[in-house]
């Protein structure tokens, strides 16, 4: 019975791991913190300079990833298709929507090499060369 | 021509499946980025049984866009399409078909707020016309309230105005001191415009839901008549069900030139209703109505739709549509009584 409780246990941890989200930006934007509601900014595309010479680039994960659905949720508190469906929209009126990555490696390796880009990742990650601005939830 | 028209129609789609075939991660609808620049577009193909014509199955849009992030300065946009070339049709023929380039300009950021556009580009007047692409609206037909009885496009400047949080009214103005640059052919712009300008004005009341003011002011050039137009435009979300609606209405003044059609109204007017709901989370039904006076004719245009879209994923889309159309049929008229279907995808 212990061992069945201790593997649930272990299973629900992981599960909640998974569910949790680290926001990473290049070691060049000039903020070590973030909200939110300026992510939210952010990922609208109303925010796009850090500063005069640093844009803002967001990086997404692929519409059918857990990574994004997490994000939706949680940031925007809308399913992934409304929040693609306002990408596909900015797109048609001629603004760049957040840039696709296919793997937490990838937005890393990412997020990493380009000034200005901030992304999410599996809070399971352990990230190095990226400023972490917030963990949600 | 029409040869030249189906080979720029082929290599549009080689350039971009075979771009995307070799992205690796590439994901269908998400474009594909060429260092600063997207390359993306969409594909929609319409089969039309209209009671008065032929069934025909067209190639209503084959368009590719092309957006670049260079810098503070530099930010071009390029959307260039092949249009209702028709694939194949009832007692036989094919062809016809046009290329347009229907959007070319630079976004300079002048601020993070404040954006000068210069170019050619879609006037906002309400919504529709400026997300007007097949795979990003409800229904195959477009109502006249959200084309006709305006210029869809400034060749000029702009100036958008977007504040940096949500939930903040956004505007943009524009100005067109001539004509159309890359004219549209007649088929696609019945009437010609000279000397426009207007605005727009949103208020967001979430993030897809918005209300809207628009104003438009310029020349026909075919009669020589002046316009003062005044829209508004809103959609809301409650819960599963959208509601959407745009209402427009104008002033015509001025004396009508020599064998142009004479008007018999001094104003022009719109109004339609759209309700979508979704079913599933892949399909929905629509209802839409709209009623629509011409300043050329007596009589109005009334139409109901009956719509069901299935969306397999994001950027795919399969309409199947009714139309009742009543009242007098416009000239250039493109709503008429009949079934129309569709297949619409963004790549």
């Amino acid at each position: 019975m212990r061992v069945l409780l201790l593997i649930c246990g272990i299973a629900s941890a992981s599960l909640a791991q998974a569910s949790e989200l680290l926001i990473i930006a290049s070691p060049q934007v000039p903020v070590s913190t973030i909200t939110a509601e300026q992510l939210a900014d952010i990922f609208t595309l109303k925010k796009t300079f850090w500063t005069r010479n640093i844009q803002v680039v967001p990086v997404n994960r692929e519409a059918s990833s857990e990574e994004r659905e997490t994000f939706s949720e949680q940031v925007f508190n809308l399913p992934p298709q409304e929040l693609g469906e306002y990408w596909n929209r900015l797109r048609f009126q001629g603004k760049l929507p957040p840039l696709i990555q296919t793997s937490d490696q990838a937005v890393l390796s990412f997020v990493r090499s380009v000034p200005g880009a901030i992304g999410y990742i599996n809070a399971n990650q352990k990230p190095s060369g990226v400023k972490i601005l917030l963990q949600i939830p | 021509m029409r040869h030249k028209l189906l080979a720029f129609g082929f290599f549009l789609l080689w350039l971009t499946f075979s771009a995307v075939c070799q992205a690796e991660g590439y994901e269908l609808g998400q474009g594909w980025p060429v260092g600063d620049y997207l390359l993306s577009g969409y594909v929609n193909v319409e089969l039309v049984d209209r009671f008065d014509a032929p069934t025909k199955l067209d190639l209503d849009d084959l368009s590719l866009f092309a957006s670049g992030r260079i810098n503070k300065w530099i930010n071009p946009f390029l959307e260039a399409e092949l249009s209702s070339y028709t694939l194949i049709q009832q007692g036989g023929g094919s062809g016809g078909g046009d290329f347009v380039v229907e959007r070319f300009y630079n976004d300079t950021n002048i601020t993070d707020q404040n954006t000068l556009r210069i170019g050619k580009m879609l006037t906002p007047l309400g919504y529709w016309n400026l997300v007007h692409a097949a795979p990003l609206i409800p229904i195959i037909t477009r109502p006249y309230t959200t084309a006709r009885g305006f210029e869809q496009y400034a060749s000029g400047i702009g100036w958008l105005y977007d504040p940096e949080r949500s939930g903040q009214s956004n505007w943009q103005l524009y100005w067109q001191p001539d004509t159309e640059w890359f004219k549209r052919p007649a088929s696609q712009a019945p009437r010609s415009f000279s000397d426009v300008y207007g605005g727009h004005i949103d208020l967001p009341l979430g993030l897809l839901d918005k209300i809207g003011a628009s104003f438009q002011h310029g020349q026909l050039i075919e009669t020589g008549e002046t316009f003062t137009l005044f829209g508004l435009n809103g959609n809301k979300t409650f819960g599963k069900l959208k509601l959407e609606s745009e209402a427009l209405t104008a002033d015509f003044s001025g004396t009508v030139l020599p064998g142009a059609t004479p008007r018999v109204h001094d104003y022009e007017s719109g109004i339609f209703g759209l309700a979508d709901y979704a079913i599933t989370s892949k399909w929905h039904g629509i209802l839409e109505g709209e009623y629509y006076l011409d300043h050329t004719v007596y009589n109005s245009s009334r139409t109901v739709l009956a719509a069901f879209a299935y969306k397999p994923s994001e950027p795919m889309v399969w309409k199947l549509e009714y139309i009742y159309q009543a009242g007098v049929s416009l000239s250039f008229a493109t709503i008429t009584t009949g079934w129309k279907a569709s297949f619409s995808t963004l790549f």
